[in-house]
């Protein structure tokens, strides 16, 4: 079981995917907004993030460069979700540990999940 | 250009006798009765050129036969800008070195062939050749310069409107993926927190809930494929459909137990083609036919290259459900799915339109061939 926060800007898919993890026995966090990830990271590292891709305000090179920059994130596991087809190549690019593509299989996101906090890169869709 | 004798017309019947074809008055009325000019000129002792002969429709068009310009210079006989652009040319044609030339009168266009007569010293002794009008060649080249110049405009505009339409629709996809997450995330949540407390048919619902998701997705995904195939640049490298096939053949569901598929993929099967594309072709294809023979107890899915007409054509061939020729023109396409054959099968209709937009890129072509309950074929050539 992990602790885990999850970013995104829709609050259905958050309020959803909060729920499933819970289901699993993880203690989750949310966040709507990419401007806090930082803050609420360094207040209470978790032991994975789950972060959307495509955000109001984000800049995800950078989010996760100041992330990795913090001392005790540097290894922080790195999870992303993305409903855009794009972003294939991105996950590893941007230094992320690995991406699910939504809509996503619960299962499958479990699995990416377990690959990221064993220290594989993990590539995930259904 | 071959070379005239500079004695053909001053010395015309000398010891043959009358022989037709060196008869000066029938070669005069032969060259008066064409549409261009046949010229001859000569340096006089002033310096200046003068013409021996100026014969053709054009001449006399002009007012310029042999007989109205006798003893006038060439700087007499057009305007100052005309006589600027020819005399050079004459001038260096009597150096020995005649060559082409376009020039401009009253808004028409000649061609001038000129070419200088050496005498037995080897000096040129007068330059000879013929002028055409080009006009409407010009005319018609300035009017292809025109389009080009038109057509490479629209080509950029087509560009960056493909362009946008590639962004616009990654970005209405995104957008429509979103909801998408949103209503499978919560069935989800349904079925893991609520599933046991639910009816038999609350829950069958839920399942077509969940389906119907995953169609639309492949559906949003389609119809982007569809796009990018339009819009992408294409970019040729030689690639192995074979081992591309083999690759994508694992890509697809293992199947249940009790039922085969047997993959035949030929070697060899290199082509020149846009890999990504080409790999969507491919994808799309062999997709098509593991959904289609999929009722089969043993499946075989071929991957193959056959030679016809002196091109060399490949094919994606299944023991499949097959179709009704008379439903092959609408194969391709988009959102056309058979009325025969694609019961109990689930599709977006878009995959073949796809793959004929490709193959279409790579200036190829792609048919079908199939009967009903004996399999289909798709050919391609790139």
């Amino acid at each position: 079981m992990a602790r885990i926060l999850v970013v995104d800007d829709n609050e259905d898919i958050l309020d959803s995917t909060a729920s499933l993890l819970q289901l699993r026995g993880h203690t989750v966090e949310t966040l709507l907004r990419a401007g806090e990830v930082l803050d609420a990271l360094r207040r209470d590292p978790p032991d994975l993030l789950l972060q959307d891709c495509h955000m109001p305000g984000l800049d995800l090179p950078a989010l996760i460069r100041s992330i990795r920059a913090q001392p005790g994130l540097r290894d922080l596991s790195i999870l992303l979700f993305t409903a855009s087809t794009d972003a294939g190549e991105l996950w590893s690019a941007v230094g992320a540990n690995g991406l699910v593509w939504k809509p996503f299989e619960a299962a499958e996101l479990q699995r990416a999940i377990d690959k990221c906090l064993a220290g594989k890169a993990t590539l995930a869709h259904h | 250009m071959a070379k005239l004798s500079s004695h053909w017309l001053e010395a015309p019947e000398t010891s043959k006798g009358h022989d037709p074809r060196t008869s000066a008055p029938q070669l005069l009325s032969i060259i008066q009765s064409l549409p261009d000019v046949i010229f001859r000129c000569e340096k006089r002792a002033d310096g200046k050129i003068y013409w021996t002969l100026n014969e053709g429709r054009l001449a006399e068009e002009f007012h310029l036969t042999t007989d109205a310009i006798k003893d006038k210079p060439l700087e007499a006989l057009f305007p100052p800008e005309t006589a600027a652009r020819l005399l050079p040319e004459f001038e260096r044609a009597f150096r020995g070195e005649g060559r082409e030339f376009t020039n401009e009168l009253f808004g028409r266009h000649f061609k001038h062939y000129p070419q200088p007569v050496f005498g037995p010293d080897g000096k040129v002794v007068a330059v000879i050749g013929f002028i055409s009008e080009v006009t409407s060649l010009v005319l018609a080249e300035q009017s292809i310069k025109k389009l080009n110049a038109e057509l490479s405009e629209n080509v950029d505009e087509l560009a960056a409107a493909n362009r946008e339409l590639d962004a616009f629709s990654a970005s209405v996809s995104h957008d429509l993926r979103t909801p998408l997450t949103a209503i499978d995330s919560h069935a989800q949540v349904l079925q893991e927190a609520e599933g046991p407390r639910l009816t038999d048919t609350g829950r069958r619902s839920l399942e077509k809930v969940r389906t119907a998701v995953k169609q639309m997705n492949l559906l949003i995904q389609e119809i982007l494929q569809l796009s990018r195939s339009t819009s992408a640049p294409l970019a040729k490298a030689p690639v192995d459909l074979g081992s591309l096939a083999r690759t994508l053949a694992m890509d697809l569901p293992q199947p249940p137990p009790g039922r085969s598929v047997e993959w035949v993929i030929a070697h060899g099967l290199v082509a020149d083609a846009d890999p990504q594309l080409i790999r969507a072709v491919l994808q799309n294809l062999l997709g098509n036919a593991w959904k289609y023979s999929s009722k089969r107890e043993h499946a075989r899915i071929e991957v193959g290259k056959a030679v016809e007409d002196g091109h060399t054509v490949y094919f994606v061939r299944d023991n499949g459900v097959g179709f009704d020729m008379k439903d092959a023109p609408g194969l391709f396409r988009a959102f056309s799915r058979l009325p025969s054959s694609a019961v109990g099968f689930e599709g977006t209709g878009i995959g073949l339109a796809t793959v004929k937009r490709i193959v279409q890129r790579h200036g190829g072509r792609v048919w079908a061939k199939g009967s009903v309950g004996r399999g289909a074929t798709f050919y391609f050539t790139l």
